[in-house]
């Protein structure tokens, strides 16, 4: 329980950061949405003025786009960007750090298996993403229904928010794997960037559209926003993959771990 | 010299990596390209009518879309990001490797005074730069023209390409500048990280929303925004000037403070 608690401890302060800066951009952002429900107003109107054929061109439900869960689900983009480097991060140096900052003897002499060190570890990596998470979600709800006069689906709120919480699942995972896959690890943030980042270029530019296979290979498309705010559910197989793909490399990284040949002073 | 070419011979490797990958990222958004501009120009009319933030949200913009040069303008922020990222990442780790790793005091006892290992390490990134923006350059340009049907967009290419490696050269020197000036200098990744997201996200908004458009003199992001490389909007000499500003003065203070600093060892 002790390693549970320091690694708790130290690593929550930058996990307020991160999500102080994520409460203040997404209630900046909500502030605009009255101005621009009026603007689109028009756009819409105009809109009804063209065959269904041409708005489904698109590929994508215009009106849902721009209700405020549409208008929502942008800035969530960016959100989810942030939490999967934070995610990254978090997975990458919980236990590589002990190799580069030369405290892994120490540890090691004393009296917990490595088995135990490694679920202690994951275990305070997960209950801070949870934590920010859920933080994140209350004062999310709170400020949109503050700042917002229109309803909107709670059903739909609840699974964006979800959304990013299982992606972020799925970085902190990769990244647990990552940081006890390589030898060493000298600068935690720069995989964490180059990881999360090919990812996101791969969504932006590989990902035609929502029935692209192509989306299997980025975790930023498994949770398709257009198709949440359209049908108020996940796609089953892309979730399924998200899921497995958790516990592949968290069994991965513990095989690995408990076998591994961890470099001492 | 030998400081400098030990520093090229160090960021081979991920130069290799880092350029393979955009190139990549070019030819995935190019064939991309292929499967869109199918759907026509009608749509290119009908965006025009749309509100600002709205076309923000879809991603589309001034650019027409119907072109390789359009097309490719509209996803070149994405590159931009991440020739951001290799900048600041480069900016942030070259002179702070040595103390991370524990070899300033090999590195301080050679006859070589501060200033020069400045300097050569500011050659080497400006080196390392140079070819990753050659690479992707040429790549660009031969992707895109294979995409377009006989006429040349070399001219077009390579305005972009300027607003490419001056963003990146921006991001180089705010990381190489926090790496003089942080106690620890470790600390410099996570910083410069932070702020090229929350300046990239400032450059979105500023877009969307009128009442933010001062945000485009906070962001370098603004300040090369595709659009006005492009010339679908006028360059914005003072903006142009703050980027000027920020690459020399942050050069000089590098020297300034590495000189003056306490060294961890």
């Amino acid at each position: 329980m002790n390693i549970f608690n320091y690694e708790l401890k130290i690593n929550l302060k930058s996990s307020l950061y991160y999500l102080l800066g994520m409460i203040a951009l997404t209630s900046l952002y909500l502030t605009f949405f009255p101005s621009f429900s009026k603007d689109t107003s028009a756009f819409i109107n105009l809109l009804e003025g063209f065959p269904p054929e041409f708005q489904n061109a698109f590929g994508i439900d215009l009106k849902n786009i721009l209700s405020i869960m549409g208008f929502y689900a942008f800035i969530l983009f960016y959100i989810l960007l942030i939490s999967s480097i934070q995610g990254m991060n978090l997975g990458v140096s919980i236990l590589s750090k002990e190799e580069r900052d030369k405290t892994a003897d120490f540890l090691m002499t004393k009296p917990v298996t490595r088995s135990k060190i490694l679920i202690s570890k994951l275990g305070a990596s997960i209950t801070i993403v949870l934590i920010t998470n859920l933080l994140f979600y209350l004062v999310s709800y709170m400020s949109i229904n503050l700042i917002i006069e229109d309803t909107f689906s709670f059903k739909v709120f609840t699974l964006l928010h979800l959304s990013v919480f299982l992606v972020e699942m799925i970085f902190l995972s990769i990244g647990f794997f990552i940081g006890v896959f390589l030898k060493k690890v000298k600068s935690t943030i720069s995989i964490s960037l180059a990881v999360v980042f090919s990812f996101f270029a791969i969504g932006a530019f590989a990902v035609n559209a929502s029935d692209d296979k192509m989306r299997y290979l980025t975790p930023f498309k498994y949770f398709d926003t257009n198709y949440i705010l359209k049908n108020g559910t996940y796609e089953l197989s892309y979730l399924v993959v998200g899921i497995v793909l958790i516990i592949l490399c968290l069994v991965g990284s513990y095989f690995i771990y408990v076998n591994k040949d961890i470099d001492s002073v | 010299m030998n400081l400098f070419f030990k520093e090229l011979k160090t960021y081979r490797k991920s130069l290799i990596i880092w350029s393979l990958a955009l190139v990549l990222f070019v030819a995935m958004a190019m064939i991309k390209y292929d499967a869109t501009s199918a759907a026509g120009s009608s749509i290119s009319a009908l965006l025009m009518d749309m509100p600002k933030a709205f076309q923000s949200m879809l991603g589309f913009g001034t650019f027409d879309f119907n072109t390789p040069i359009g097309y490719f303008g509209a996803t070149f922020i994405y590159l931009m990001l991440l020739g951001a990222i290799h900048g600041s990442m480069l900016g942030a780790n070259i002179l702070s490797s040595e103390e991370r790793d524990k070899t300033s005091e090999f590195l301080m006892i050679k006859p070589i005074t501060r200033n020069m290992v400045v300097a050569y390490k500011m050659l080497a990134s400006l080196v390392i730069i140079l070819i990753f923006n050659i690479v992707v350059f040429v790549s660009s340009f031969l992707i895109v023209n294979s995409h377009g049907t006989g006429q040349s967009y070399a001219k077009d290419v390579f305005l972009l390409m300027i607003g490419f490696f001056a963003l990146e050269l921006i991001f180089f020197f705010i990381g190489f500048f926090l790496s003089t000036i942080l106690k620890r200098a470790k600390l410099a990744a996570s910083l410069v990280t932070s702020i090229l997201l929350i300046t990239f996200i400032m450059s979105v908004l500023a877009d969307m929303f009128d009442s933010l458009k001062w945000f485009k003199y906070l962001s370098p992001f603004s300040y090369f925004d595709p659009k006005v490389l492009l010339g679908f909007i006028s360059i914005n000499v003072v903006q142009i000037g703050i980027g000027v500003t920020i690459v020399l003065v942050l050069a000089y203070l590098s020297f300034v403070f590495f000189n003056k600093r306490d060294l961890e060892i």
